[in-house]
């Protein structure tokens, strides 16, 4: 390592392209240096050719003016802690170093700490995407200077437009692509010449620049329909013209970014878990205040009560950030009591981890912020990274609170983009994965949770599973397949009535099987039928119509001991079909793990309560217990894309898909809105995921929820009737592209609730009842409407 | 202003609520949750509503992702106690429809029901409206519930003394029309100054304010745990007007010494409807400009008249009623007692206090208490008073009716438990608590009756057993059971412990104190199975149990 005693930084221009297009200077210090600062907008290709194996490069770009995900201030500080430590630091900037970036912080920053520096410039865009374009800016007879100028906020004033509508020079904008439509309105409003033609010049001197160009007068015709990829150049002037006849470098039709971004975060975004431990809501508020704040910097986040967590998760963590209260006595709130337990057991850790806990407290008790204390030095023994230091809050926490996580975020962008670097593979396109061919896989899956989630008192019983499978792959929306074995009491009491060895080999329709296999999983031996039990007299000899028997009923009555009669008994019996259950999980959020959510089917025969066989056999699982299933794909029951809105109408198990497709939005970031329709029973016992629902509208991830409950009150209310009621807001949504999506009992829910959509269309839309369905078949047609109901 | 004036947060919610209209009603669009907006729990108490939630159910609910249980209490109006056998009838329809089916009569002589969830508060209120029932400023920083000696055969002018109760509640009640507006749906107030509150302004008081009216010798009421309490006069059968106290308050802070339990003080004689009305007004403006807003632990009447001393109160009252307090008249209570079973006044009509252990109507196995009680609502032959021990009484049956009652009472066995049960059963209290109370650490009113069959063998053992000791039990310091005038009592402190406190006297005329800190039952039982001996062996004749612990200096008075 070069070793000087104040360290030295070279702020040097990387050009704005075109590798090659590094000044000599630069590409030396890039081979000195000891660590390099890196923006986004520097060639993949300068760094991995200039600069030695094993040396840091930390990217601290900006993916644009809106996001930023490193603040100047933190980049300030991180040039400074890295020359403090004596190194030669290259802080490499797209472009030139100072056209329109912010050299004069990091200047200032120098400056005040006697660092000695040097500034390398570099070839700006203009220069770059003019020359590569044949664009000479100030070509004699067309224009006598050339402006730079930047547009991205559209807030130039109406006399700076005004002036630039009358000038002669070249107009050269940076960073203005997006608010074009603005710019050259304005200029044309100020009375620009309608001829003057402008260019805008994608990702210009890459292999994958591409240049446009038009007159203003019809930009709006021909160009303003236009999303320009990052970064892109505008050039306003008659110089434009030139470039039809000087162009020597062809243009490319392609979407794809020359610069990725930071650490490919749109394939493998970055994601943090805020969990909280609150008693009187106080942590709970403030988790999702700062979940908002994650959300504005474009991270991934995932809010949890802490006595909803799952503590297995713990180890597939990367960036958790606690928020917890303290009790009178020093011990945390009771709902985080089984977290603060075990993260205190021996017996494991969390090296993979990187954490930061917020106290809130009472500086007025002995023991203020003990319980997040105890858990910010518990995680320091379990070998997790602490992000930052515990920030410890009084009653007033808000604006301290808010301060600390935003030192958080920093660190956790740092942290990711200097890990990812140094071990930087060369940038490739997302692979995408291969999607396994159409015959089914079976999956050994384990039960990971399995609970109830309708209270006490309620009527409902619909079980909560999550299923941990290797190797699983599937799509919200889509259904998993599950084959119920039967009671094995019941298979038992059956082999011990007819005596016969349960390896015997059976023949069932002309295969063979062993009586076992038959009794355990293939054959329906339980709510046998009435052609069935018909069936069965027949070979017996007996007349059981009406009889309620299942199969060992009928075995042990008539004590049927023989093979032949079992078998044949058999061979008139249903084979065992699959179930369906469609998933409640996301793939994006869950990984290897899919969940359902199953109503246990309760029906009565005469006096007799039953069960659906499948639901009863789910619902009697326990977790650690093995079950294998299938994925079952449904094509036609899938998110659009992610700006696209969201109407989700799913009462009951219905919410299912629901959950999926929520996981699924949040976990990659879509910028549609969602709206929830959702209705049971009963508020107080029967709110599928309330809490998770909760969350999400919270958070923003759900931007309405209408909620039915049909017996809180003397009428009925159900879902079609929310519909109705919200008609106004939903047409509107409807207006504007939004998607339909209904997920339940076939009957009479689903009709129901297209009759109500027919009629908020004919109401709100102000349309007879026949157009009001050729609305409505439209939205089909353009499958904007999709239904999973059974 | 330094950081010890600085108003307390509900300060600035009362005053910022807009008349007591907070965002409840936004609150109530809430859809996504059982709860109201936290400041709105502040403001909802003025009508009469506590937001709860059940905290056994808190771990198991958010296993299964469910929020919590939050519902509603919410208590009615019922100055001095009494209900019609129709609104009996009403209130037996709507606990079972809206609420936990339980009716629980309170320390405060009223009736409040448990478990409301939020989309059923609204019906409730319109069904109680109809039957001309309210719950207006039940709760909260304003008048409470005002409490009169139950018993109409206290004394022959019972009624003309009890109309003084519905009078002071009416007088005291808050002008804002919010409570109409919100639950009833009644036309939104355009002009606020239609509802200008002269009283309350829009401050209302620091802290609760609690009324009751006596009339001895029999103080039932605890007239001196109340921020006023009026003492009747009634000389050959007139009544003469009323002592007044004021200051009483009993609730605590476990670990602030600077909180403390206060019997009110006698200030004075006043005579005359308009002359009372006045000077119980004008108590609460000194209360409303001189009271505490800073610290809710230091609020209530009591500390006032401490901090700015009784004769200067005095002063001020009579400054601002402008006519000075009489002396005080000599007057004596020698019991604090419920006359379980049958009584008859003067007029001929019949009476039956029935024993309602912790105040719960409710149908248990032995003992279907709510179904007797709606069939003689039905019968419409008794009208419905509610004691401060949390009793009921059938009330104003005329003689040719008794027999119908009598057989209803006995054939549900409401007659063999309420005369059946022990001396100390029957004079014992205790508050919520668990599950639902927010303030509780300890268990109380579920807790209580099982500790009682546990005491009786020891009261037995020492032949006490007809020994009507005062025993009240609280799941917290605030003291909503009124421990602190008992000669036992227990307060809560953590689960499963009490303090002890000994050395009330029977008729409620002085505070107990400690005598030992976080008892378990087995301590609890061993302690008192030592004193009960110590009473059985030294008493002197008649002496009662608290007045003996004095005596025997096991706390001093």
């Amino acid at each position: 390592m070069t070793m000087l005693q104040n360290g030295k930084v070279i702020l040097a221009g990387a050009g704005c392209g075109d590798p090659e297009l590094l000044t000599l200077k630069a590409a030396r210090y890039l081979q000195q240096a000891d660590v390099v600062i890196t923006d986004r907008l520097v060639s993949q290709a300068i760094l991995d050719s200039h600069v030695r194996v094993g040396i840091p490069i930390m990217y601290v770009g900006k993916q644009n003016l809106k996001t930023d995900s490193t603040s100047q201030e933190t980049i300030n500080q991180l040039i400074l802690e890295q020359a403090l430590e004596g190194k030669l630091v290259v802080r490499l900037k797209g472009g030139d170093t100072a056209f329109f970036s912010n050299i004069l912080d990091e200047l200032e920053t120098l400056v005040q700490h006697d660092i000695p520096f040097e500034i390398v410039p570099g070839i700006t865009a203009a220069s770059g995407a003019s020359a590569f374009a044949g664009i000479p800016l100030t070509a004699r007879g067309y224009s006598t200077s050339v402006r730079f100028l930047t547009n991205y906020s559209n807030d130039l004033p109406a006399e700076t437009y005004q002036e630039l509508a009358k000038t002669n020079d070249t107009l050269v904008f940076y960073m203005s692509s997006t608010s074009l439509d603005h710019l050259v309105d304005q200029l044309l409003l100020h009375g620009i010449d309608s001829n003057i033609p402008l260019a805008v010049i994608e990702q210009a001197t890459t292999p994958l620049q591409r240049v446009y160009t038009c007159q203003l007068g019809l930009f709006k015709a021909q160009l303003s329909h236009q999303l320009f990829l990052s970064p892109s150049l505008v050039i306003i002037g008659k110089v434009v013209s030139l470039h039809h006849r000087f162009q020597w470098k062809n243009s490319e039709a392609s979407a794809e970014h020359y610069f990725k971004p930071i650490n490919n975060r749109l394939e493998s975004p970055l994601k943090i878990t805020i969990a909280y431990g609150t008693e009187t809501g106080n942590s709970k508020k403030l988790a999702t205040d700062l979940v908002a704040i994650a959300k504005q910097k474009k991270l991934l986040t995932k809010l949890v009560s802490l006595d909803q967590y799952r503590l297995s998760d713990l180890t597939k963590e990367e960036y958790f950030v606690t928020v917890i209260s303290t009790q009178g006595e020093g011990e945390p709130p009771p709902a985080a009591k089984k977290f603060y337990d075990h993260i205190h057991r021996s017996g494991f850790q969390l090296p993979q981890l990187k954490y930061s806990v917020l106290a809130l407290g009472d500086t007025s008790y002995p023991l203020f912020c003990k319980a997040g204390e105890d858990i910010d030095s518990q995680f320091e023994k379990l070998g997790s990274n602490r992000i930052v230091p515990i920030q410890k809050c009084d009653l007033d926490y808000q604006t301290e609170a808010e301060q600390w996580f935003n030192k958080v975020l920093d660190q956790v962008f740092l942290a990711d983009q200097s890990t990812n670097v140094v071990q930087a593979k060369p940038s490739e396109a997302a692979v995408k994965s291969v999607a396994k061919p159409a015959g089914k896989t079976i999956y050994q899956g384990e039960i990971l949770t399995h609970f109830n989630l309708n209270d006490r008192g309620s009527k409902k019983e619909t079980w909560h599973i999550e299923i941990a499978a290797e190797g699983l792959t599937y799509e919200s929306g889509d259904s998993i397949g599950v084959v119920p074995k039967n009671d094995p009491a019941t298979v038992a009491a059956i082999l011990s009535v007819t005596g016969i060895d349960s390896a015997t080999e059976f023949t069932y329709k002309s295969l063979p099987s062993s009586l076992f296999e038959l009794l355990d999983t293939k054959l329906n031996i339980a709510n046998l039928s009435e052609k069935v039990l018909e069936r069965i007299g027949a070979i017996i000899g007996q007349d059981l119509k009406g009889a309620s028997l299942d199969l060992l009923g009928i075995l042990q009555k008539f004590s049927i001991k023989s093979k032949e009669t079992l078998e044949a008994i058999l061979n008139v019996l249903i084979a065992q079909s699959p179930r369906l259950y469609t998933v409640s999980s996301s793939p994006a959020a869950q990984g290897e793990e899919v969940h359902i959510t199953v109503a246990r089917d309760v029906f009565w025969i005469g006096e007799e309560k039953k069960y659906g066989r499948c639901s009863d056999f789910l619902s009697k699982h326990q977790v650690g217990d093995q079950l294998s299933f299938f994925v079952q794909k449904n094509k036609r029951f899938k998110l659009p894309a992610q700006d696209k809105d969201v109407i989700m109408i799913g009462p009951g198990t219905g919410i299912a898909a629901f959950r999926g497709f929520l996981y699924e939005r949040e976990a990659v970031g879509a910028t549609g809105r969602n709206w929830l329709f959702f209705g049971e029973q009963h508020f107080a016992s029967d709110f599928l995921y309330q809490t998770e629902i909760q969350n999400w509208y919270a958070t923003g991830v759900l931007n309405k929820v209408d909620l039915a409950f049909s017996r809180d009150q003397r009428e009925k209310i159900y879902v079609q009737h929310r519909i109705k009621e919200q008609g106004a807001e939903l047409y509107l949504w409807l207006e504007g592209g939004a998607y339909v999506y209904i997920c339940g009992k076939k009957d009479p829910m689903s009709t129901d609730v297209e009759n109500a959509l027919i009629e908020v269309i004919m109401v709100h839309g102000n349309k007879t009842n026949e157009a009001s369905t050729a609305y409505f078949n439209e939205l089909k047609d353009n499958h904007r409407y999709h239904k999973d109901v059974y | 202003m330094s950081a010890k004036e600085k108003l307390s947060v509900i300060e600035a919610i009362k005053t910022a609520s807009q008349g007591l209209r907070g965002t409840i009603q936004e609150s109530l669009g809430d859809q996504l949750t059982g709860a109201i907006r936290e400041d709105d729990q502040a403001v909802i108490k003025f009508h009469g509503m506590y937001q709860q939630d059940d905290r056994d159910r808190r771990e198991e609910r958010a296993a299964k992702k469910l929020d919590r249980l939050y519902s509603f209490m919410i208590r009615l109006r019922l100055p001095g106690g009494f209900v019609t056998p129709a609104q009996w009838l009403a209130t037996h329809e709507i606990a079972g429809e809206h609420a936990t089916g339980v009716i629980k009569i309170t320390s405060r002589q009223t009736l409040q029901l448990h478990g409301l969830i939020k989309s059923h508060i609204k019906p409730t209120i319109q069904a109680f409206n109809k039957a001309k029932l309210d719950s207006i400023a039940t709760c909260g920083d304003i008048n409470r519930n005002v409490l009169c000696s139950s018993h109409p055969n206290e004394s022959p002018i019972h009624a003309q003394v009890f109309a003084y109760a519905d009078k002071i509640s009416e007088l005291l009640m808050p002008k804002t029309k919010a409570y109409y507006e919100i639950w009833l749906d009644e036309e939104k107030i355009l002009d606020r100054k239609e509802e200008e509150d002269p009283l309350y302004q829009d401050r209302y008081l620091p802290r609760k304010f609690k009324i009751a009216i006596a009339i001895p010798p029999n103080n039932d009421v605890d007239v001196f745990a109340n921020d006023i309490g009026l003492i009747a006069i009634i000389e050959e059968g007139q009544l003469l007007g009323f002592n007044i106290a004021i200051g009483g308050g009993l609730a605590t802070t476990h670990g602030n010494p600077d909180t403390y339990a206060r019997l009110g003080t006698v200030i004075g004689f006043i005579a005359g409807e308009e002359k009372t009305l006045k000077a119980v007004y004008e108590v609460l403006t000194i209360q409303r400009d001189y009271g505490n807003r800073s610290d809710r632990k230091m609020s209530r009447l009591k500390y006032t008249v401490d901090k700015v001393g009784v004769d200067w109160f005095k002063k001020e009252l009579e400054r601002r009623i402008g006519f000075d307090l009489e002396p005080a008249k000599p007057v004596v209570f020698t019991k604090r007692v419920d006359h379980f079973g049958w009584q008859k006044n003067q007029q001929g009509l019949w009476y039956y206090t029935v024993l309602v252990e912790n105040g719960r109507v409710l149908d248990e196995e032995h003992l279907p208490l709510k179904t007797a009680m709606w069939e003689i609502a039905k019968s419409g032959f008794a009208n419905f008073r509610f004691t401060c021990s949390q009793n009921l009484i059938l009330s104003e049956i005329a003689p040719e009716n008794k027999e119908a009652v009598n057989a209803i009472l006995e054939k549900f066995g409401i007659i063999q438990h309420t005369e059946g049960s022990s001396a100390i059963r029957k004079n014992s209290m205790a508050c919520v608590a668990l599950p639902t109370c927010p303030l509780a650490l300890a268990e109380a009113q579920r807790y209580l009756p099982s500790l009682i069959t546990k005491i009786e063998p020891l009261l037995e053992k020492h032949q006490l057993d007809k020994e009507a000791i005062v025993i009240r039990m609280t799941g917290c310091p605030n003291g909503c059971a009124r421990p602190y005038v008992a000669e036992i009592g227990f307060v809560g402190t953590a689960a499963g412990k009490y303090n002890l406190h000994l050395g009330g006297d029977r008729q409620g005329a002085r505070l107990n104190k400690i005598y030992q800190e976080n008892l378990e039952e087995a301590a609890i039982l061993a302690t008192l199975d030592g004193l009960f001996e110590s009473f059985s062996a030294e008493r002197v004749l008649d002496e009662t149990f608290g007045d003996f612990a004095i005596r025997k200096n096991w706390v001093t008075a």
